[in-house]
């Protein structure tokens, strides 16, 4: 038995179900989150949607039958997860006085980037929620737009477009900024 | 610049508070032990001032006004002051708190709201 299997055995079983699963949120947590800030940019943020990720991987337990490898499952929950949030985020931002412009990414404490990643990641924030996802996965995640289509519900030519405009959006931005 | 110049393998441009990931493990832990509890957002966000949505607070104002001054008894109503024979006052309370249970009384629901203050 792999060990992939035998923690999916673990999970299943209610008397290892919690260590198994603290073993799995201890092994993914930090890719999770990096693939998560990306789309959502703020700590804070990532955070709520990492946590949100987990509980939710943890209330699907009994429907995940080892089909796909673990990181895999967390991944497609992650992204599902990351789009309600961004939709929400903006749905909340039209209603406010916070303007997105005012959070500053230089000035953020947790962003250590230079002035390409910084350009990069601003760029990224201005994009619509399901093409911005479109483009960090493919372009970050280097996802297939086969398993992007079957994680967003979008046909495989819709992607493809969505992610060549949003890289001609970026690359107008970088010009911009020039 | 163009994004196949921009190398994206070497460098996360993010940091974490300290011992984050020494603490995520635990605290999602006792989530999981604490159902139905929900993520809390962490920003703080303020509502837009009420001039947006004026347009209903007026019109749901006078529906209600209306349905007051035609609903009540007689001995409901302001009476004119002693005083002041001539004036009588009617305050309306159209804080934030009324708003919502005007919002209720007109069957508007969230999203036509959200709909029109974002136009």
């Amino acid at each position: 038995m792999s060990s992939s299997e035998k923690l999916l055995a673990r999970l299943q079983e209610p008397s290892t179900r919690n260590d198994a699963f603290a073993e799995v949120v201890r092994t993914h947590s930090r890719q999770l989150y990096m693939q998560i800030r990306r789309l959502v940019t703020w700590h804070d943020d990532a955070n709520d949607v990492l946590q949100n990720t987990f509980i939710k991987a943890w209330q699907a337990l009994d429907s995940f039958r080892g089909e796909s490898q673990i990181s895999t499952w967390l991944y497609r929950i992650a992204m599902n997860e990351s789009l309600t949030f961004l939709q929400k985020r903006n749905l909340e931002q039209s209603l406010t006085d916070n303007d997105a412009a005012t959070y500053d990414l230089a000035s953020d404490p947790y962003f250590d980037g230079d002035r390409a990643e910084q350009l990069l990641q601003e760029a990224i924030d201005l994009l619509p929620e399901k093409q911005k996802l479109v483009f960090c996965m493919k372009y970050f995640d280097g996802q297939k737009y086969e398993t992007m289509s079957q994680i967003l519900g979008t046909s495989v030519g819709a992607l493809k477009a969505s992610y060549h405009i949003a890289v001609k959006k970026i690359e107008s931005y970088f010009e911009e900024a020039d | 610049m163009s994004l196949s110049e921009y190398n994206n393998n070497q460098h996360s441009p993010f940091k974490v508070p300290e011992g984050y990931f020494e603490s995520l493990e635990s605290n999602v832990m006792k989530r999981i032990a604490s159902p139905g509890t929900t993520v809390q957002t962490t920003r703080k966000t303020s509502v837009k001032p009420l001039w947006h949505v004026l347009p209903f607070v007026g019109v749901a104002a006078a529906v209600i006004l209306a349905l007051v001054i035609v609903g009540l008894p007689p001995e409901s109503l302001p009476s004119v002051s002693e005083n002041s024979a001539t004036e009588i006052k009617i305050t309306q309370d159209i804080s934030d708190r009324n708003i919502e249970s005007v919002y209720d009384y007109l069957v508007l629901d969230n999203e036509t709201i959200y709909d029109y203050a974002t136009e």
